[in-house]
C-alpha cells in the first residue's frame, strides 16, 4: 500500500503546467497582500438625515478599520488559485514520454504481440495524447518487418490514425513447408 | 396647530417658521419624531453618511468614535428647539419610532385636552 508521502509525490510528479511562465505571477502575491492591507474596505453607505450634525466631526482615530485577516487570507488564496488555474495545470499520473522534442515510438508489432495488442495500442494512444498536447512531431518505428519500417515525422493527429490502423503482423503457420511462402 | 417633524432642519429655519406661525395666531404643538438610529448613533467602522436633501457626504473612519460628540450635538439641537417652543408657550413632545405610537398620541391628546380645559372649551 503506497504511503501518503508516496501518493503526494506521485501527484506532484504527475502535475505539469501548460503555461508555466504564468507561475511567475505568484511573485506578485506580496504586492496584492500589501495593496489589500493598505486600501481600507469600502465604506458602508448610511442614509442619515441629520447629516448636518455630523459635519465637522472627526473620528479622532482616522486610520480606517483594517481588512480582517481572514478576508485577507481568503483573497490571497483566491488570487493564488486564479494564477495556478491560468497556468493550465494538467494532471497526468502516467508519465509517458515527457519531453519537448520529437516523440519516437518503437513498436514491436510481431505476431507475438497480438495477444496484448489492445494494451499496446492503449499505451501508444496515451503517449500520443501527451504529444498532441505539446504538439510534438511523432516518429513510429515498427520492428517486426524484414527491415524496420520507419514513418516520416507525423503530426500527432496523423500518428494517432496510424496507431489505430496498425495491426500486428500475422504469424506463419507452424508447419515448415509453408514457410517458403510466408514473409512475416 | 400640530407640527410633527424630525426637527433636524437648521435652527434658524425652524425659528423663522415657528415665528411666522405664531404671528398668524396659531398655538403650536410640536411632536418631534425620532428615528432611534438618529438618536443613539449605533454605527461602527468605516461609513459614508449621506442624506437625500444634502449633496455633501461625510466619511468617518471609525463611526463609533464620534458617537459621544454627535449625541451632544443632537441633544443640544433638540434642546434648542424645545427652548424655542417654550418661549412661545408651545408644547414640545418627543416620540421615538421604536416605542408604540399610542404613547405619543395619548401625550398629545392630553396636551391638547389640557389646553382646551385651560381655555375653558
Amino acid at each position: 500500500m503506497p504511503s501518503f508521502a508516496g501518493l503526494l509525490t506521485g501527484l506532484i510528479s504527475g502535475l505539469s503546467f501548460g503555461a508555466p511562465y504564468l507561475l511567475y505571477a505568484l511573485i506578485g502575491l506580496p504586492i496584492i497582500y500589501w495593496l489589500l492591507r493598505v486600501t481600507p474596505p469600502a465604506p458602508k453607505r448610511i442614509v442619515f438625515p441629520p447629516l448636518r450634525l455630523l459635519f465637522g466631526l472627526k473620528s479622532s482615530e482616522e486610520t480606517p478599520a483594517r481588512t480582517p485577516w481572514w478576508l485577507l487570507l481568503l483573497r490571497l488564496i483566491a488570487a493564488a488559485l486564479a494564477i495556478l488555474a491560468l497556468a493550465e495545470p494538467l494532471y497526468d499520473p502516467t508519465p509517458v514520454a515527457r519531453g519537448a522534442g520529437p516523440l519516437v515510438l518503437v513498436v514491436d508489432n510481431g505476431w507475438t504481440s497480438a495477444a496484448q495488442w489492445q494494451t499496446r495500442q492503449a499505451a501508444m494512444n496515451r503517449a500520443l495524447t501527451g504529444a498532441t498536447r505539446d504538439n510534438r512531431p511523432v516518429l513510429i518505428v515498427a520492428t517486426a518487418e524484414n527491415a524496420p519500417v520507419i514513418t516520416q515525422f507525423l503530426d500527432p493527429g496523423k500518428a494517432l490514425q496510424t496507431v489505430t490502423d496498425m495491426t500486428p503482423r500475422r504469424g506463419c503457420p507452424i508447419a515448415p513447408r509453408h514457410w517458403r511462402n510466408c514473409r512475416p | 396647530m400640530v407640527w410633527a417633524s424630525d426637527f433636524l432642519q437648521p435652527l434658524d429655519e425652524i425659528e423663522a417658521h415657528m415665528k411666522s406661525l405664531a404671528y398668524s395666531g396659531a398655538h403650536g404643538y410640536l411632536v418631534q419624531i425620532i428615528d432611534p438610529a438618529e438618536e443613539d448613533f449605533p454605527f461602527m467602522g468605516r461609513a459614508r453618511f449621506e442624506a437625500h436633501t444634502i449633496r455633501d457626504t461625510t466619511i468617518l473612519g471609525r463611526a463609533e468614535m464620534v458617537r459621544t460628540s454627535y449625541r451632544q450635538r443632537y441633544d443640544a439641537h433638540a434642546e434648542a428647539v424645545k427652548e424655542l417652543a417654550r418661549r412661545l408657550g408651545w408644547v414640545f413632545l418627543r416620540h421615538r419610532t421604536d416605542r408604540p405610537p399610542g404613547t405619543a398620541l395619548i401625550a398629545l391628546y392630553g396636551a391638547l385636552g389640557g389646553a382646551r380645559a385651560q381655555r375653558g372649551f
